[in-house]
């Protein structure tokens, strides 16, 4: 009941492959040790931006509604898409306006940025520093198991296909030895021309 | 003699009285590092790293966690957690098994008093637990693993918690110490295949498990150490392993780790 970030678990993993990224998330939604639903996803499309959110679920689901207003804020000044890179300032900036009473998330941001072709991904602490990573991010409760298999299966330039059975793999083991996160997963594989999103079933226990 | 009969007790900071002090001491610390056991069908991997860590201080690089408990024997002891509580024990297991009485030369503590036989996986492994229960109500600080090839030449691969809790049955692998929440999900994705199925049934068979090649073992538990070395500050500087095989007996191999 003391730390917030581990009320009602979740993960999420970010990678990124030969012109492609990967980010994946679980389904579960808890109070404690008492699941209470097994659809809760954990990503939301931001256009060429996919943001990640780990955390409490209250501040997950304010969080993600709060950037759903500011880039079509943003959309609507600029008349385009936000890139992944200006989204990760964005969010930076907006957790750090709350810092010293801050949403209790760990963001984590996957896109290829479609002007440059460039994938991008990066990860946050829930005051807005940013961790730039050439190769994962990983966060949420089951983020010990993440780093060990992220970091024991991926590897540089993976294909989308590959790139999705490394993340699919990665996130699925490391939530089986997490109590707080599984019960199924998403997981999306985002080039320059496609995203594809795939459903897995996982351990349902 | 009144004043004996009132008892007066420290008081606990009395305002404008002297501040009390209360003392403490801990007999336990943690000095980090993670081991691993995989079991093949004839042969066994055990694995440690060789940092000893007090904190965010480096106490040795050159330190073993891997015991061989015997010249002759394939019983091989892994242990991390509290370092004394682990050398301790490896050496009670050494004592037991193998170790010579300096009086009595040749003399060893289990053959002497069972006919000369060397001991059993499974013996070794119940004596175990019966020194860590032991110490139920002052804990060895410390978990085990403990392998070792049986009268068949199989091996056996048995992991304890401090308190002594193993299964009889044994494992295919084990994992323990600071980073075996990183190591664990790996190993059940690669030795036991977790969430892996065969092509092209759609998810509904999943992939038999079988024992892995030498070669193959060898190279999960190194690259196990080396994520691990990565992302854990505790684990690092060297990787010792001991092979041991029915066929070509006990080996020991040390290589680098980073030491960052």
């Amino acid at each position: 009941m003391s730390n917030p970030f581990s009320m009602n678990g979740g993960a999420v993993v970010a990678m990124v492959g030969k012109d492609c990224v990967a980010i994946g998330c679980d389904l579960r939604l808890g109070m404690q040790a008492l699941t209470v639903s097994n659809n809760f996803p954990k990503i939301f499309s931001y256009g060429d931006a996919y943001l990640g959110l780990t955390g409490l679920a209250t501040d997950v689901t304010t969080m993600s509604e709060l950037f759903r207003y500011k880039v079509n804020m943003y959309r609507l000044r600029e008349e385009r898409d936000i890139e992944p890179e200006t989204m990760a300032n964005l969010v930076s900036s907006t957790l750090y306006e709350r810092r010293f009473g801050p949403y209790f998330v760990s963001p984590v941001i996957a896109g290829i940025n479609q002007r440059t072709g460039k994938p991008f991904i990066c990860g946050f602490d829930s005051i807005g520093c940013i961790d730039f990573a050439k190769d994962f991010i990983v966060s949420g409760t089951a983020s010990d198991q993440l780093f060990g298999t992220c970091e024991s299966l991926w590897e540089p330039d993976l294909e989308p296909e590959d790139l999705f059975e490394t993340c699919a793999q990665a996130l699925l083991n490391a939530v089986d030895r997490d109590a707080l996160s599984g019960w199924g997963a998403h997981v999306y594989v985002i080039t320059k021309d496609k995203i594809i999103k795939r459903l897995l079933k996982g351990r349902q226990d | 003699m009144s004043f004996l009969a009132t008892p007066s007790y420290p008081q606990q900071n009395v305002p404008g009285g002297e501040p009390t002090q209360r003392h403490g001491f801990n007999p336990y610390a943690d000095n980090g590092g993670s081991i691993i056991g995989i079991a093949g069908d004839d042969f066994l991997i055990m694995a440690g790293d060789t940092r000893h860590t007090a904190g965010y201080n480096i106490n040795s690089r050159t330190e073993r966690k891997v015991y061989r408990l015997g010249e002759e024997s394939s019983l091989v002891l892994a242990t991390v957690g509290f370092g004394a509580d682990a050398k301790w024990l490896a050496d009670t297991m050494k004592r037991a098994v193998d170790v010579c009485f300096p009086r009595l030369s040749m003399m060893k503590d289990f053959k002497f008093q069972h006919n000369l036989k060397d001991m059993t996986v499974s013996a070794a492994a119940q004596f175990l637990f019966t020194i860590l229960y032991g110490n139920r109500f002052f804990p060895k600080y410390a978990y085990c693993i403990l392998g070792g090839l049986d009268k068949n030449g199989k091996a056996r691969l048995f992991s304890y918690d401090p308190v002594g809790s193993y299964s009889k049955e044994g494992e295919r692998r084990a994992a323990a110490g600071a980073a075996s929440s990183l190591i664990v999900p790996f190993l059940d994705n690669q030795v036991e295949f977790k969430n892996q199925y065969v092509p092209g049934t759609q998810g509904m068979t999943e992939r038999p498990v079988e024992y892995l090649p030498l070669e193959k073992v060898e190279m999960l538990v190194k690259d196990a150490f080396t994520s691990a070395t990565e992302r854990h500050i505790e684990v690092g500087d060297g990787l010792q392993m001991v092979i041991v095989s029915a066929q070509h007996g006990v080996r020991e191999e040390i290589i680098e780790l980073k030491r960052d």
